[in-house]
């Protein structure tokens, strides 16, 4: 018989590996700006919520960000900091919002909320390492982008929840 | 020591050569090198789909343009810069690719928690991957993904079953093993700044 923590551990696998797959199909789509980013990846992380416990969640989310790192070519460059800012600081703020009001916001909210915490912490990482006082000059189409690109996801969240048989299994087995 | 954890660590070595370089030309032959060893533990390759990634990508890097222009089309110039650019992001991906397909092809365990967590997270990536091509160009996106995630847990479920038998590694495994890791950080070595010095003719491929 399957031990309930395996089949945890598995699912936790599972959705790092969609974040994988997400990334790869990312990285293949040209970005105008190099330091644009469509945040595809963040879909598993959107959709672990409610699903996972806070330990399950961090651990996808590290999984996630080796992962990206891995695809990108960027693992052992500073480009990963970056990375890592955005993820964690979104995945709190998402965790954070979903905690306090459950399903009063949609994904929309939680997306938007999880990409305005991470670019504002990579905007601080950039202010502090990289581009100085030039990072006031990127900041509104860096904002702008991530705002676009987290409603996009966002939507496709919700329709995601409603539609998958996959997802809606998954919820009311609760595992 | 398991046979599937010699890919794993040779595979690993290999994903980090392939990382780590920076040449078109090398990061081509680590591509054709880990190709040949996913094709050689069993998995298919298909050329069309894999010729038509490279364009696609490569082509799609041009809206960013850099380096010298090759030609235009209309007032859209095509960059010698982008195109290189393009196919290296082209290569690393397929590159990842296949080397995850060559690492996971018997379904190798990583001792401890983590390590069991990261195995699995490779198997999935590589049943994502092999399955995805196989779904139907027209279905709906959330209907594609769905019927992509269904498919992989069932055949979870069958292969938890199915219990494969473990084959265990022999000396002669080991040196296969270190050649391959061994041709990779050559080839990495020869194209590095040393390696130019020594080989004068590598400096000037792209």
């Amino acid at each position: 018989m399957i031990s309930h923590t395996k089949v945890r551990i598995e699912l936790v696998a599972l959705f790092s590996a969609c974040a994988l797959f997400l990334s790869t199909i990312e990285y293949m789509i040209p970005k105008p700006v190099p330091f644009m980013r469509l945040g595809l990846a963040n879909l598993p992380i959107i959709l672990a919520l409610g699903i996972f416990t806070y330990r399950e969640y961090f651990l996808l989310l590290l999984l996630k960000v080796l992962g990206q790192g891995l695809i990108s070519g960027t693992i052992f460059s500073y480009i990963i900091l970056f990375s890592l800012a955005g993820s964690l600081s979104s995945a709190i703020f998402m965790l954070l919002i979903f905690t306090l009001f459950k399903d009063k916001v949609s994904r929309v909210g939680i997306s938007l909320g999880g990409a305005l915490a991470s670019a504002i912490s990579q905007l601080f990482i950039s202010r502090l390492i990289l581009f100085k006082e030039a990072t006031y000059v990127i900041a509104p189409l860096f904002l702008f982008s991530g705002l676009i690109s987290s409603i996009i996801l966002g939507i496709f969240a919700n329709e995601f929840i409603v539609k998958s048989k996959w997802y809606s299994t998954l919820k009311e087995s609760k595992v | 020591m398991k046979y599937s954890s010699l890919r794993l660590i040779s595979g690993a070595f290999i994903i980090l050569a392939i990382i780590l370089s920076e040449s078109l030309v090398l990061r081509f032959l680590m591509t054709f090198y880990i190709i040949v060893l996913a094709l050689n533990s069993g998995r298919k390759f298909r050329l069309l789909p894999n010729i038509i990634l490279f364009i696609s990508i490569s082509l799609a890097n041009t809206i960013t343009p850099y380096g010298l222009v090759l030609f235009s089309i209309g007032s859209y110039p095509i960059t010698l810069g982008a195109l290189i650019n393009g196919a290296n992001k082209a290569l690393l991906l397929i590159s990842f690719i296949y080397a995850s397909h060559y690492m996971m092809s018997s379904r190798p365990q990583i001792p401890g928690k983590l390590g069991h967590l990261i195995s699995m997270q490779f198997y999935y990536f590589d049943r994502l991957t092999t399955k995805w091509r196989q779904i139907e160009k027209k279905t709906p996106i959330i209907g594609a993904i769905d019927q992509l995630l269904l498919g992989i847990e069932t055949e979870i479920d069958e292969d938890s079953i199915k219990q494969t038998e473990i084959k265990y590694v022999k000396t002669k495994d080991v040196l296969i093993h270190i050649l391959h890791i061994s041709i990779a950080l050559l080839l990495l070595f020869i194209f590095s700044d040393m390696g130019k010095n020594i080989l004068p003719f590598i400096a000037q491929l792209p």
